[in-house]
């Protein structure tokens, strides 16, 4: 595990509370999705990562040292959420500084410079004053310099939120090139198509407390609902037995199903089928992140 | 801790330093006081010029003695000292008092901690960076000053290079407790408190004049306490002691002694001040150490 939190809580000035016991485990080499709705507590738990924010209790372990460790940053990188930059420096000036404090030789410090804003898309502005940038290639920049020391594991805090849509596609890919190379990357979002898109595994909090968490594809199996489209009306008191299978809704032509899994759906179909009901179409709703966020977390209006 | 380890801590304050300066030189504060400077040295040179000539003049008609013309010179050499040394303690404190608060408060830092850098590194960088510009810039006024008035009016000058450190010092001074409230204020409530601190000990210094003059121990102690906390005057009065020895500011016309240069601060004193940015950075590291950002 490459990262490893007990009990992991922060609570602010005046009782605010940011993460409220939050235990988790990120594997190398995933692409790690924190969810959450706004002020939920995903970046409070990525600046204690970082070691911006101390934790009020709990334990943490992050690449194999405690919070806190000086070196241990040398080999992690981290796109705030609220990324900002000298803005009177160039992006080379700006990286040569970052490399110094990494303790990069020049020559290599150029060279890491030159790959990561390809990387990005801006290897034409190495020379160009970051004052003059968009936001979005602000928010590009900041990619490039958190993979600077080509780290082991990446904290990016929300890092499309300036990017247009074409913007965020780049950065998927990105995220995707950097899992195959290796890299952890641990990302914060509140979009769920964009991490159910890249992301391995996820955990999604909500009050500081997490709520759900585990691979996606894990998260995204269990309870399931089939859509059953009949050619005449069909009365469930005709008494088939549908298994584990409840009746969601139901219209004269057209019944929804709750299955315990979708292992469940054949059998189903088959007693349906068996029972006389005239069966001309079985759609499985496929359970996605938003139904799964909007079970966890809750539909209630917030920010 | 290991060589190689504080080795590259050293590499990295001098990264921080480094661009501490360059971004220094930027600030539209510094660029506004540099034309200031300027502007007043220009009137300083100027009145000295013409005052010269007056001296010149009317030394030849009465054939005034050549210690009369030393102690004019040494009045409007210390006529000069206590403006500019003013110019350069407030760049001292504007030049700085945003030096941590600043990149907090725009996000600059975050990037910058989450280096393998200590916060205390940062601390150090920042403050030699800004005492770096400091040095330079208060030497080349400081010696202007001096350099004119030696050079139109003929003043005199004692201990020059110990006058000229302590003119130094005192940015310095200003500078280590300007950096130390970044550390924790928001910018405008720091640069309002360094402001007052500076203009508290320089009451405390006319207070601590007048006790000496009519013997007031109270007041004497006022004016040391302020020192303590802020020993920026203290410094200053020391430095103009330096450099004219208050036997040389004795008016021509006989007894008197000159205001600025009673309650020479000691020895002792100077030495404190000596610690005293140290103390102000090394307390801005541990501060800085132990906040959230
Ligand atoms: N510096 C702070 N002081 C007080 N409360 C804070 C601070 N930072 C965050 N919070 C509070 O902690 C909670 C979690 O915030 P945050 O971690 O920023 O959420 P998210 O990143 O998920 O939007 C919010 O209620 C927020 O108001
Ligand atoms: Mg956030």
């Amino acid at each position: 595990m490459i990262i490893r939190t007990e009990g992991l809580t922060k609570v602010y000035g005046r009782g605010k509370i940011g993460n409220d016991g939050v235990s988790l485990s990120v594997g190398e080499g995933h692409v790690f999705g924190f969810l959450g709705p706004n002020g939920a507590g995903k970046s409070t738990f990525v600046k204690m990562m970082v070691g911006l924010i101390q934790p009020t209790s709990g334990r943490a372990e992050v690449l194999g040292q405690p919070l806190g460790h000086v070196a241990m940053r040398g080999r992690m990188g981290f796109l705030p959420e609220t990324f900002r930059y000298q803005a009177w420096l160039t992006p080379r000036e700006l990286l040569a500084f970052h490399g110094r404090l990494l303790g990069l030789e020049p020559s290599a410090v150029s060279e890491a410079a030159h790959r990561v804003m390809a990387e990005v898309g801006l290897a034409e502005e190495m020379g160009a004053k970051i004052k003059s940038f968009s936001k979005g290639m602000q928010q590009r920049l900041g990619l490039a310099c958190a993979m600077l020391s080509s780290p082991r594991l990446l904290f990016l805090d929300e890092p499309t939120s300036a990017l247009d849509p074409l913007g965020r596609r780049d950065v998927r890919e990105l995220l995707v090139r950097l899992r195959d190379r290796g890299t952890t990357v641990f990302l914060n979002s509140h979009l769920l198509s964009e991490v159910e898109m890249v992301c391995d595994s996820v955990a999604m909090i909500d009050h500081g407390r997490v709520v759900a968490d585990g691979p996606l594809a894990e998260l995204l199996s269990g309870p399931c609902e089939v859509e059953i489209s009949l050619a005449g009306p069909w009365d469930a008191a005709d008494g088939a037995p549908l298994g584990g299978a409840s009746i969601i809704s139901q219209t004269a032509e057209r019944v929804i199903f709750g299955l315990p899994t979708e292992d469940a759906i054949p059998d189903l179909v088959a007693a349906l089928v068996a029972a006389g009901a005239r069966v001309v179409g079985v759609r499985r709703r496929k359970r996605d992140l938003e139904s799964l966020f909007i079970e966890t977390v809750g539909n209630e209006h917030r920010e | 801790m290991s060589s190689a380890w504080t080795s590259s801590a050293a590499r990295r304050v001098l990264a921080v330093a480094g661009l501490t300066f360059r971004e220094a030189r930027r600030r539209w504060v510094v660029v506004a006081a540099f034309v200031m400077t300027l502007g007043y040295l220009g009137i300083y040179g100027t009145g000295l010029y013409f005052a010269s000539k007056d001296i010149m003049s009317v030394a030849g008609g009465t054939g005034m003695d050549e210690i009369a013309l030393k102690m004019i010179g040494a009045q409007m050499l210390s006529l000069g000292l206590f403006p500019s040394s003013l110019i350069v303690g407030l760049v001292a404190v504007f030049a700085s008092v945003a030096s941590i608060s600043g990149d907090l408060d725009s996000g600059v830092a975050h990037a910058v901690l989450t280096r393998p850098i200590r916060r205390s590194e940062l601390v150090l960088g920042k403050y030699l960076g800004l005492a770096f510009m400091l040095t330079v810039y208060s030497l080349l006024v400081m010696g202007a000053v001096v350099a004119m008035a030696v050079g139109f009016v003929d003043a005199p000058t004692d201990n020059l290079v110990g006058a000229l450190a302590l003119f130094v010092l005192e940015p310095l001074v200003l500078c280590a407790v300007a950096v130390l409230g970044s550390t924790r204020l928001p910018t405008l409530a720091n640069g309002v408190l360094c402001t007052a601190l500076y203009g508290i000990a320089f009451i405390g210094g006319i207070i601590e004049q007048i006790g000496s003059l009519i013997a007031s121990e109270v007041m004497l102690n006022i004016g040391i306490l302020t020192s303590l906390l802020m020993p920026a005057d203290a410094i200053h009065r020391r430095a103009v002691a330096e450099l004219l020895p208050p036997a040389m500011l004795l008016d021509p016309a006989g007894g008197g002694v000159s205001f600025s240069a009673s309650a020479v601060p000691s020895g002792w004193m100077i030495l404190y001040a000596v610690l005293f940015p140290a103390m102000m950075v090394l307390t801005g590291m541990w501060v800085l150490k132990r906040r959230d950002l």
